[in-house]
């Protein structure tokens, strides 16, 4: 049967597969089996061994690979799968968790000028200290900062994640900070914390009883190192997004400057930006009890959104999702003044924007990837509206024509 | 009477492609959702599939997109290796359709024509004497007989001569039939005969012997 080789040029062996598999692969038969072929004369060996020697040339033409990338590959595969998991996680606790709802509260200008009267004594409230501290801490910063007694600690980069642990010691972007002999002091004397997000920057808080903070930009969160036996409060101006560890011996409430709410283990989402007038509270899930501080207390439903002025508060029907979004990194708008949603994009990348003084009477739909870059988004937004817009010194002059 | 057990073997070799069996332990700890299998995984077929981009001279940030893709797609899919025999087979396959995904999208990239022979004879001139030092003369010729190819072509004596493929999976991959499959390969090898270099290529290569 093998009376085909007596035959066979080069190219014949390279083409025949059990020349090709027995020469990358030989076992003991196969190299006999050649062997005799050959010593027997039986067919023609410089075509045999050119073909050979071309196979062998083919093989071993593997390119190179440089070692480091594949490394490199590897750091990427590891860091995208461990943000996929959070992702996740994340997703599956909006979906599921039953009790969860949706806050954004929204202070007053008239604010400054009262805090200015704030008072400290030995039993400072969470309110008290909060007021005094944003007097304290004017110099601006374009960092993330943890202030905790007289510590500062300065975070680098856009995100950040800071974790206490059940006994109180943080973790910084997952690395044990300095600052735990700090806290401790800082638990005797029953002072807090401040969480400070500038604009343009986000971060991610765990607190010691377990509860998660997504915290938006331009915010600052007041918290204790641990929490007493009998209540959970902090205090937030600005926005966060909060999934509460449930705790029914400790109702946890969170204060802002208008109103207070209450919640015994939920997910919310609390937005106090001192520019804005109004506060709104959303809740996806479950019931929560809000009190304005001058108002009476009002529960809330999922879906709903309890909005608060001085003037007024209103309760209505909303789409959730456009006003929690952010926290995953997008920002959706249902029929939203075009001037809303350039005050938002703003905010997150801390950029100045000037805007005509009369409304545009623009209002648009959709999602915004807020990983994209600004001038992407405006571009967008400029392509699908009457809107242009262009950059001097450091500013974004919009114009509607 | 010898020479039937040699068929017999050589049918053997035709149709079954042997797979170790602590590879298959491998696939079965990943799927169960062992980390440490899916590094010795990545570990085990990475150079491999970043090796088979090159052949192909695709962009590197393009291989590494695509070896970044499928890993991190199979870590959330685990399941999908679950009954997959020849894992070198599925990760080859999975990549090279990312791969040419990617340069798809990335249309300016990377074209796959008949005559990217002239960047490599641009090559030639310069890089070539400086590759010298670190290759034979042998690899060169082999290059340089490569790149009178088609795309085609070079990507299945790629996967006959260096990743060891049979020709059925060479089809399947390439997404040809078998007799395709028998007919690239074999135009392949009569194109190079066919070319001078061929000539001197055996000449060069009976020296060496």
């Amino acid at each position: 049967m093998f009376i085909q080789y007596y035959s066979y040029k080069a190219d014949d062996y390279l083409t025949d597969d059990y020349f090709v598999d027995t020469m990358l692969e030989p076992t003991p038969e196969s190299e006999t089996f050649w062997k005799i072929l050959i010593d027997e004369n039986k067919i023609n060996a410089d075509e045999f061994i050119s073909a050979y020697m071309t196979l062998k040339g083919l093989h071993e033409n593997k390119p190179e690979v440089p070692e480091e990338r594949i490394d490199l590959v590897w750091e990427r595969i590891t860091q995208t799968n461990r943000n996929k998991v959070i992702k996740i996680k994340r997703f599956q606790f909006i979906r599921y968790t039953a009790v969860a709802c949706s806050i954004i509260v929204v202070i007053g200008l008239s604010l400054f000028t009262f805090m200015k009267t704030g008072k400290v004594d030995q039993n400072q409230s969470i309110t008290d200290f909060a007021r005094e501290n944003v007097i304290h801490t004017k110099q601006p910063t374009n960092q993330i900062q943890l202030v905790s007694g007289n510590n500062t600690l300065a975070v680098e980069g856009v995100q950040a994640k800071l974790e206490y642990d059940a006994n109180g010691n943080l973790k910084v972007n997952k690395k044990s900070v300095a600052v735990n002999q700090a806290t401790n002091l800082v638990k005797e004397i029953q002072k807090f914390n401040q969480l400070k997000v500038p604009y343009g920057k986000r971060a991610f808080l765990k607190l010691s009883d377990g509860t998660s903070l997504w915290i938006n930009t331009g915010t600052t969160v007041t918290y204790p190192t641990t929490f007493a036996n009998n209540k959970r409060e902090i205090f937030v101006e600005g926005e966060v997004f909060a999934e509460v560890y449930h705790d029914s011996k400790r109702p946890f409430i969170i204060k802002t400057e208008k109103l207070d709410v209450q919640v015994l283990g939920t997910v919310f989402n609390v937005s106090a930006y001192k520019e804005d007038k109004q506060t709104n509270v959303v809740l996806v899930s479950g019931s929560v009890n809000v009190k304005p501080k001058n108002g009476k207390s009002t529960i809330i439903k999922p879906n709903q959104i309890f909005a608060y002025t001085d003037q007024a508060s209103t309760l209505r029907n909303v789409e959730v999702e456009n006003y929690i979004s952010w926290h995953d990194g997008n920002y959706i708008f249902h029929n939203e003044p075009i001037e809303n949603i350039l005050l938002r994009l703003s905010r997150y990348y801390n950029v100045t924007m000037k805007l005509p003084s009369n409304p545009s009477g623009i209002s648009c739909s959709g999602k915004l990837e807020l990983k994209d870059d600004l001038t992407l988004l405006l571009n967008g937004l400029s392509e699908i509206t009457s809107m242009s817009f262009a950059v001097k010194d450091n500013e974004y002059r919009i114009k509607f024509e | 009477m010898k020479s039937q057990d040699y068929l017999n073997l050589s049918m053997k070799f035709k149709n079954t492609t042997f797979v170790p069996i602590a590879i298959h332990r491998l696939r079965d700890e990943f799927v169960r959702g062992d980390d440490n299998a899916y590094s010795d995984l990545y570990n085990l077929y990475a150079k491999e599939l970043y090796a088979f981009g090159l052949s192909l001279r695709a962009k590197t940030d393009l291989i590494e997109d695509a070896i970044h893709d499928i890993f991190v797609e199979i870590y959330t899919h685990r399941q999908n290796l679950e009954k997959v025999d020849n894992l070198k087979y599925y990760f080859l396959a999975a990549f090279r359709n990312r791969l040419f995904f990617l340069i798809k999208k990335d249309s300016n990239s990377f074209e796959i024509t008949e005559n990217d022979t002239v960047d490599l004879q641009e090559k030639d001139s310069q890089e070539i004497w400086i590759e010298k030092e670190e290759e034979n003369e042998k690899q060169i010729l082999i290059k340089r007989l490569l790149s009178e190819l088609t795309q085609n072509q070079r990507e299945a004596l790629y996967h006959r001569f260096v990743e060891k493929m049979s020709l059925e999976e060479i089809a399947t991959l390439m997404n040809i039939n078998y007799q395709s499959a028998k007919n690239l390969i074999h135009r392949s090898i009569k194109k190079l005969k066919s070319v001078t270099a061929f000539t001197l290529l055996l000449f060069i290569l009976f020296c060496f012997r």
